[in-house]
């Protein structure tokens, strides 16, 4: 041992001595709140602009193919933002809500974290349209289009509602995760480890098609983030991004090696992954994929799936507002609108430091935004609401 | 999640959760916080469960989830609270002096949260500089210079009494 490290040992030492005292942790709270984790799965497909810039200072392209590639627009940044609750019928809870990229529709199921036959809520404008019993237990959505279509799962059964009425789709039992404009549907088929595969579904009445899982990963690695509006869809595979194209090929989206000198590393079979190139699809929005690099200080990314041009967005982790579905929440409802941080304001009569937001949609244009408010992780008592935010420039 | 799955987890987590509440007890220095940061990172662990078991290494992850969960905590500004008043003391435990612990605990507290993770990870966890880079995903060059910069601030702090009561 270096003489640094052995005087580093003799001067820290007596704090190893100390002990914790008797364990507070419950395997079942975590086994209960790591289900419900793994049902937020509320990012859809369609286009807009959401989540992850950061400061401009750290945002920058990455890697642009010359000529430097013609990218969409950022909406503007709003100037107020007005904040509401969702109203909720006869409700006492509902789980976050999905939105099209207009901000015209909002939907979620109600009654969160209850194992319960709940109901389907669809807001148009922010008015409760729709208030429909669910065709199975605890169905929560993916995802609604602009035709007001939505997506969502019951336990282990994939559903469209449509038309005032739910169908279930075909292929056995599943989820389905996200839909576009043009009514293109993904998802998984599969109700055991072994059986889960990634399908597409053309429209609400089609057969699956099948997506291609790379040799030699398993397809419990595999999740969905979105579907675009030519029908490709995004998710990961492993801890890589991943892109099934419309016609039916597929392809890694790694990340490239960090500016820090730490260098790119290729995955071998078996090992642990590079992390340096790690890249988690989270939401798919106006031709980008955001997305999240590395596993501790978590860098918020986004690539455009036309040009190939990676641009960071968030020089730490903001998980709430860039849909990551294993976040806790965050204590302040902010959300990134292009390049800027955009802070929003709480509703009346919650607790200041103890709720936590969730931003689960941004319109297109930035002026229609909405999520969740829960209690605190410790709180079983507080109903998540859903909340609206609605914005000028 | 299949019961297999489960049982999978359920062995996994009741196998580590000494380790586990040692280390996150390490870096926070308080047992409800340890219990908390604890909580936090076997819950995300459940919701990954069906991706991370069939990893090799899980151990990595974990323990790279743990201390997340723990800068998270600092940067959310759970010590800000603290700080302005007084920091809460552990209480006393046998073994060294309570004094001893409770200074160094203080001025540990004081370092960096970067700086303070590579410290505990290091010499109370007795992990490699390897390791270490792993956990906290940068480089092993990143490591060694935050445990100098780290072992510098913590002296700083400490001042006459490194060597003294410590």
């Amino acid at each position: 041992m270096k003489e640094v490290d052995y005087s580093a040992h003799l001067l820290l030492r007596p704090l190893a001595e100390e002990l914790p005292g008797p364990s507070k942790v419950s395997v079942v709270k975590a086994m209960r709140d790591g289900r419900r984790m793994r049902h937020r799965r509320w990012w859809a497909g369609g286009s807009a602009v959401v989540a992850a810039v950061t400061a401009a200072s750290v945002g920058g392209v990455l890697a642009a193919q010359p000529p430097r590639p013609k990218l969409p627009p950022d909406p503007p940044l709003p100037t107020a933002c007005a904040v509401d609750r969702l109203p909720l019928g006869n409700h006492r809870s509902a789980a976050m809500p999905a939105g099209d990229a207009s901000g015209t529709w909002l939907a979620a199921g109600s009654d969160w974290g209850r194992e319960t036959r709940n109901s389907l809520l669809i807001w148009r404008d922010g008015v409760l349209v729709t208030d429909v019993l669910s065709p199975g237990l605890s169905f929560y959505v993916a995802g609604v289009n602009g035709s007001g279509t939505v997506v969502g799962t019951s336990k282990v059964e994939p559903y469209v509602y449509q038309d005032g009425t739910f169908r279930r789709l075909l292929g056995g039992g599943g989820e389905a995760n996200a839909i576009n404009d043009d009514g293109v549907i993904a998802g998984l088929l599969g109700t055991t480890d072994q059986e889960r595969r990634p399908v597409r579904w053309a429209s609400a009445g089609a057969r699956p098609e099948p997506l291609t899982v790379p040799k030699g990963v398993s397809p419990l690695m595999v999740s969905i983030s979105g579907v675009t509006d030519d029908g490709s869809v995004i998710g990961s595979v492993g801890t890589f991004g991943y892109i099934w194209s419309s016609d039916g090929s597929g392809r890694y989206v790694k990340a490239p090696p960090r500016r820090d000198g730490v260098p790119a590393e290729a995955p071998q079979p078996g090992a642990s992954p590079p992390i340096t190139t790690v890249f988690h699809s989270v939401v798919v929005r106006n031709g980008w994929i955001y997305g999240t690099r590395g596993s501790l200080d978590v860098e918020s990314l986004r690539y455009h799936i036309e040009t190939g041009t990676w641009q960071e967005l968030a020089g730490e982790w903001k998980g709430p507002q860039i849909g990551d579905p294993y976040s806790l929440g965050d204590e302040d409802p902010r959300v990134f609108v292009g390049r800027a941080v955009l802070d929003l304001p709480v509703p009346a009569g919650g607790h200041p430091g103890r709720d936590r937001y969730y931003v689960s949609t941004v319109s297109d244009d930035a002026t229609v935004m909405a999520g969740k408010l829960e209690g605190a992780v410790d709180d079983t008592t507080t109903p998540a609401q859903p909340i609206i935010w609605r914005c000028r420039q | 999640m299949s019961d297999e799955s489960d049982a999978g987890y359920l062995e996994y987590v009741h196998g580590r959760m000494p380790a586990l509440r040692r280390i996150a007890f390490l870096l926070s220095g308080d047992s409800d916080q340890a219990d908390d940061l604890v909580q936090e990172t076997i819950t995300k662990l459940y919701a990954k469960w069906p991706r991370i078991s069939r990893v090799e290494h899980v151990d990595n992850y974990v323990h790279t989830m743990l201390v997340r969960a723990f800068l998270d905590e600092k940067r959310r500004g759970w010590w800000r609270v603290s700080l302005r008043g007084a920091p809460p003391e552990p209480p006393p435990r046998p073994g060294g002096t309570t004094e001893e612990r409770t200074v160094l605990r203080a001025a540990l507290r004081r370092v960096p949260a970067r700086q303070q993770a590579v410290l505990v990870l290091r010499f109370l966890c007795d992990q490699s500089v390897a390791d270490v880079a792993r956990i906290l995903d940068c480089s092993e060059g990143t490591v060694k210079s935050q445990t100098s910069h780290g072992l510098t601030a913590l002296r700083r702090i400490l001042g006459d009494r490194v060597g003294g009561a410590l």
